[in-house]
């Protein structure tokens, strides 16, 4: 396995794992608008948020030696782009629809979600950039 | 000019229109809030809803017209297409990111703990639009370069 290849899937499993304890945070505090009154909840989502993304520059970036990327690796990450650009377009749509659905009768939609919506979008991009690397090795294995 | 470069073109002049006519409409009217006026909002989603379809009929025209032609794209065209795909994304995921920590911002100094339910959807529009017109701005420009460089 190559070494970028090896990363994408810690990346993977990281984003992942961040993504399922940031929900599982929002899940047990039950309500999204007490984000803004309780302390430890916020720290708890920051910590998650800041730290995941620490830890996923270090792995895609920082800790990659130049001898280790190849031509290949190059174009497996460019394309890994698109689907880092198609995963950002499509949560960005749900995301609009969701709240607008889920809040219409309402007519106002708590604030919070928009600090949510931008933290998702950094776990969601983290997580397609390992994902079309993975794909991209594969693919290639394949023949493609 | 290439179909790709006279598609770039028609595409960054289909969201500049776009863009300046929210612009003449909010100014206008005074405000961005377009959901408060049932006249302003039919024309900010005619105006949005026009130019994706202007956009969808000139791709979908463009793939009937050189259907089971080949070589219609080379390596500079692909090249150029990254390139001006990374930079849109930048940008407009820049400008979406903002727009939402500005707005969450504005509205939590004020005491106000909600936004108006169409937000998401105008902060989504306005990045799908800044996407397709970066995307159509960079292309042009590098289409320009390399053509220079050939002439040179």
């Amino acid at each position: 396995m190559a070494p970028m290849q090896k990363r994408a899937w810690w990346g993977l499993i990281l984003g992942l794992v961040i993504a399922a304890a940031l929900v599982a945070v929002f899940v047990i505090k039950g309500d999204v608008t007490r984000f803004d009154d309780d302390p430890g909840f916020r720290y708890i989502v920051y910590a998650l948020w800041i730290g995941g993304l620490l830890v996923h520059i270090a792995l895609m970036g920082l800790l990659r030696k130049p001898n280790q990327v190849d031509e290949r690796d190059r174009a497996i990450m460019e394309r890994a782009s698109k689907t880092q650009v198609n995963a950002l377009i499509i949560m960005l749509v749900v995301w609009s629809i969701a709240l607008t659905e889920a809040y219409w009768s309402a007519r106002a939609v708590p604030v919070v979600y928009l600090t949510i919506i931008f933290i998702s979008s950094q776990v969601v991009n983290a997580v397609a950039q390992s994902l079309g690397i993975i794909i991209g090795y594969w693919r290639m294995e394949r023949g493609g | 000019m290439s179909i790709s470069q006279k598609t770039a073109w028609i595409q960054l002049i289909i969201f500049a229109v776009l863009i300046v006519a929210w612009a003449a409409l909010f100014a206008i009217k005074g405000t961005i809030y377009y959901w408060e006026d049932e006249g302003m909002k039919n024309i900010f989603y005619y105006l949005s809803a026009g130019a994706f379809a202007v956009l969808v009929g000139m791709n979908t025209t463009v793939t009937l017209a050189t259907r089971g032609r080949t070589n219609l794209s080379d390596e500079r065209d692909r090249t150029i297409f990254r390139k001006d795909s990374l930079w849109a994304t930048g940008v407009s995921y820049t400008v979406v990111a903002g727009l939402m920590l500005a707005t969450a911002i504005a509205f939590m100094s004020r005491g106000l703990a909600s936004i108006p339910v169409y937000f998401p959807l105008f902060i989504v529009v306005v990045g799908g639009a800044l996407l397709l017109l970066v995307q159509g701005l960079v292309a042009v420009i590098l289409y320009e370069r390399k053509v220079h460089h050939a002439g040179n």
